[in-house]
């Protein structure tokens, strides 16, 4: 009686139901596979963009054992999460492809790609504090936009490819962001001044008076370390350095310098980077040409 | 009053989005009433009406289980107007059977709903009273507490529920 009353209310009741309906997940557990891909594929079609569906419908397709769609459907899903930086999850998923496919060496690739991406959005993380606490002292003001401005200059170079994110920040935080007009002396030759500079933005000019006449000796631009050798070597300049432009530079010191390598893991490596630019040494090296061919 | 038979996923009636209460009579007196009975005889902190089959928006929720009749609240087209806050903690399901995981839900909610009799009412709820009120509502959308795992506790909860549709099939 009472289950009759319940059941009479369930289905006489005085609007018409609606049609009871599985959920996408229900069908997967019921092994409704087809249905489920069905369902998926129609509502990708009014959600494109719905990767939780993309994935699921990738299972559905293992299940089906229509392997070549359900890579495709991880691969996409992955490269998607990976864009928006959730580079675990890409990676997961592109490890689950390679299960599916493990012949295919393109998925090997797109690993290898989507780690070195998780790879520099850890660096990323790392260099944007240590540059924010680097453009602290004179540029309270510097906002997050403006941090990632300069750390888009800075990505490419060799100092940031190399150092480890630690010790990135660590270099970062001991340095002294600086803005400098076009035309502005930075240093001249044969100054014991010990600093290195990187430059975020704008280029420097090295030049020499040669012959009685001041002859460029190279230029330097975003990502370029000069100074290594005075800092590192104790070497004294070896050209004029002026800014050719409006220039953003990254300035350590020697204070700086012993600040980052105080509880540095890897104090050598970080020094090796440094003194791996050369700049210093090639700049010497063009002077001696010049100078003894005049 | 009456012991009704719960429904067990995967019942369909569980994914059934609720029509709103419009007729305060007997039979849904009579309804509530037997449901708080088997709610207590199950034993569990909450039932909605889709879990005896019934798709109607009616829940009833008892955190005493029982023991204090004060506790004991009967929402009729509840409906959640505020939340505040987030706290996870483990739950369970009398349509789920042996199946428990972790759930985000607010940690106080605002609610409006009727009572039996039709007569609107707010009620404020906190903690495992929210989570309990939320839970039983989720069900009046055709929501299990499951559908809210995501990662590896999907993954798991997938592998059970299988289990227990298997069991199913096997009971009917």
């Amino acid at each position: 009686m009472e289950e009759t009353l319940a059941i009479n209310w369930f289905r006489g009741g005085r609007k018409q139901q609606e049609p009871q309906e599985h959920t996408i997940d229900d069908l997967i557990v019921l092994e409704r596979y087809d249905e489920a891909g069905e369902r998926l594929r129609a509502r990708l079609k009014s959600h494109p963009a719905d990767l939780h569906s993309h994935v699921k419908l990738a299972e559905v397709y293992t299940q089906l054992r229509e392997l070549g769609k359900a890579v495709d459907e991880y691969v996409y899903a992955a490269e998607e999460y990976a864009q928006d930086g959730f580079h675990d999850k890409g990676l997961a998923l592109i490890s689950k492809a390679m299960k599916l496919a493990p012949l295919d060496q393109a998925l090997r690739f797109k690993a290898e790609k989507l780690q070195r991406a998780k790879s520099m959005e850890q660096v990323r993380t790392f260099a944007l504090e240590g540059l924010q606490q680097a453009g602290g002292g004179l540029q309270a003001g510097t906002t997050a936009v403006e941090l990632k401005r300069l750390w888009h200059h800075l990505e490419g170079s060799a100092v940031v490819r190399k150092l480890p994110g630690e010790s990135l920040k660590r270099l970062f935080s001991a340095m002294e962001l600086l803005h400098l007009e076009a035309g502005v002396p930075i240093v001249r030759e044969g100054s014991p001044e010990a600093f290195l500079l990187l430059i975020v933005q704008g280029v420097i000019e090295a030049s020499v008076n040669v012959g009685g006449r001041a002859t460029l000796v190279r230029s330097f631009s975003a990502g370029d370390v000069i100074g290594e050798g005075t800092l590192l070597e104790r070497v004294p300049w070896q050209a004029d350095y002026r800014t050719a432009e409006p220039v953003i530079v990254l300035k350590l010191t020697r204070a700086g310098l012993e600040s980052c390598l105080a509880g540095n893991a890897d104090p050598r490596g970080f020094l090796e980077t440094l003194r791996e630019q050369h700049n210093d040494r090639d700049v010497a090296a063009t002077i001696r040409r010049l100078r003894g061919g005049s | 009053m009456a012991i009704l038979p719960i429904r067990i996923y995967p019942d369909p009636v569980l994914r059934v989005k609720c029509r709103r209460v419009e007729t305060f009579d007997d039979g849904l007196r009579k309804l509530a009433a037997n449901m708080v009975e088997t709610m207590h005889a199950a034993p569990g902190v909450g039932l909605a009406a889709p879990q005896v089959g019934v798709d109607l928006r009616l829940a009833v929720v008892d955190v005493s289980v029982g023991e204090d009749p004060a506790a004991l609240r009967v929402l009729v087209n509840p409906e959640v107007v505020r939340r505040e806050g987030s706290e996870t903690d483990t739950e369970g399901c009398l349509s789920l059977p042996g199946i428990t995981d972790k759930v985000d839900r607010p940690l106080a909610i605002t609610l409006k709903a009727q009572n039996l009799k039709g007569e609107p009412f707010e009620l404020d709820a906190e903690e495992y009273l929210a989570r309990a009120i939320c839970h039983e509502i989720d069900h009046l959308d055709g929501i299990l507490f499951t559908d809210h795992l995501r990662g590896l506790r999907k993954e798991r909860v997938r592998r059970q529920l299988k289990k227990l549709a298997a069991e199913q099939e096997v009971a009917v």
